[in-house]
């Protein structure tokens, strides 16, 4: 640090004192004591005027998201490999399909948000079952027990499309969604039952995730990039 | 020499009226500036994700500017009623030092209410801007009705860190004026709450992180109006010392 470095503060709050004090001095001069009661008045109704309004558009409009802790964020992906239980809220939809000896599994795009883990059954049959799970999305810290803001609801689900001894990921149009958030100053709220998360903390989006389990006699060709499918080891 | 008693309550009414009288600019600077940072607030702070097939955007606005200007304010505030001016105005009343202080530190009361009741409030017209952006809005400090008691803590808060800057600064001022080499020791404490360099350079350690920790994680309330009331007791307390100093030099 330089010494014009260390004396920027004294010097940011003199300049600050004088823009002050010049405001107030002009301000005492131009107008009269009738208007500063005018203006002090008019500001407090319009900041009360405020208040009542975002009161009713609070209650009406801002979204109610759930709010979780990282240890409460599920990894599918994880519970697949190590075969245990998936909360079922995270399961978009479960089909069974049938397919006659061979099994193409395709993507019509090069570059998309989901992931196959790929499953062999030890049973002989016709029968695969497909589970589709959601991808999870939330923003804010959720570190250090903080919760993050769970947006996963707001995701848009594409189901692989199925025909005849094929699935194909179709295409998917890119989505866009826009969030606007306030929230109070943390220097404030240092007494609040709520202690405000930080926001700023980032984004986490999990892949959504397609889990098929297919009979060993059926003959699979997969055609999806190395990073866009998992194979399940068997026991 | 006034030929009617007054008590010192009249007395302290009749300046605390006086200064309010003379110093309702003051009042209207701090909305001016809180008005300001509204408009440099209003953008926010962007930010986003973006994947092959999913966006998202998300903006985020708090009033920490509002809060930051408003402890400048007061700031600036606990100088400007040293300043001489305002000093010599107190002589047109039958005043002595305890009451010209006495009345400062009720101006101050005042002050810090308008300053703690309109920047919480402020955060109601950054909402108003959230609600009026395109796209989906969360409200991450639930208001008045959604959270009465965080809504009246955060304004008693900073009711509390407003006036305890207003009595510190006044109080420094005081004793600079009484003796004008009394700023060497406050500009080393301003250089020593930045943690300069300067304080690096001769090997020793700001903390007066510490001290601002002292007030800021404290969580419990009662502990914190104790910890503020206190510290703003014995400052007060102090203020009296240099401002007799003061009024015996002027005579």
């Amino acid at each position: 640090m330089t010494a014009i470095e260390s004396v920027l503060p004294i010097i940011a709050v003199i300049l600050l004192f004088l823009v002050v004090w010049g405001i107030q001095r002009a301000l005492q001069n131009r107008f009269t004591r009738k208007t500063h009661y005018k203006v002090i008045i008019g500001y407090i109704t319009f900041l009360l005027v405020a208040l009542i309004v975002t009161e009713i558009l609070e209650q009406t409009t801002s979204l109610n998201l759930p709010r979780i802790t990282s240890q409460e964020k599920v990894d599918v992906g994880r519970a697949i490999l190590s075969d245990k239980s998936i909360p079922k809220n995270q399961l978009v939809t479960e089909r069974t399909h049938e397919v006659d000896g061979k099994l193409s599994i395709k993507a019509e795009q090069r570059e998309y948000e989901t992931i196959f883990y790929i499953e062999r059954s030890f049973e002989n049959g016709n029968t695969v079952t497909e589970r589709v799970y959601k991808p999870s999305l939330t923003i804010g810290d959720g570190g250090n027990g903080g919760k993050s803001y769970d947006l996963s609801q707001y995701v848009k689900v594409s189901l692989p499309v199925w025909k005849g001894q094929e699935v194909v990921m179709p295409f998917q149009s890119k989505q866009e969604l826009f969030i606007s958030a306030y929230r109070d100053s943390i220097f404030i709220s240092q007494l609040t039952s709520n202690q405000v998360g930080n926001l700023y903390g980032g984004s986490e989006m999990s892949y959504g995730i397609v889990h098929l389990i297919i009979p060993e006699n059926i003959e699979l060709d997969i055609q999806l990039a190395p990073d866009y499918y998992v194979e399940v080891p068997r026991d | 020499m006034s030929l009617t008693h007054r008590t010192m309550g009249e007395v302290v009414k009749q300046q605390f009226l006086f200064k309010l009288r003379s110093n309702a600019a003051v009042i209207t600077v701090l909305f001016v500036m809180q008005a300001v940072v509204w408009g440099l607030m209003i953008g926010g702070a962007n930010t986003g994700l973006s994947m092959s097939t999913f966006e998202l955007r998300w903006n985020l606005i708090t009033n920490d500017g509002v809060v930051i200007a408003s402890l400048l304010w007061a700031l600036v505030v606990g100088v400007i009623l040293t300043t001489p001016g305002q000093r010599n105005a107190s002589f047109t009343y039958v005043s002595s030092p305890v009451t010209e202080n006495l009345a400062n530190f009720c101006f101050f009361g005042l002050a810090a209410i308008i300053a703690g009741v309109t920047t919480v409030l402020s955060g109601s017209v950054m909402k108003l801007v959230v609600f009026m952006k395109d796209g989906n809005s969360i409200i991450e400090t639930g208001g008045l009705i959604a959270a009465p008691l965080d809504f009246f803590s955060r304004i008693v808060v900073m009711i509390l860190y407003t006036l305890l800057i207003m009595v510190v600064v006044y109080t420094f001022m005081l004793f600079v004026q009484m003796n004008r080499l009394m700023i060497v020791p406050i500009v080393l404490l301003v250089l020593l709450s930045t943690k300069s360099g300067v304080f690096d350079l001769l090997g020793i350690e700001g903390n007066m992180g510490t001290l601002f920790d002292f007030f800021y994680k404290e969580s419990s309330f009662w502990l914190f109006l104790v910890k503020t009331g206190v510290v703003m007791v014995i400052v007060s307390i102090l203020s009296f010392f240099p401002s007799s100093r003061i009024e015996v030099k002027q005579s």
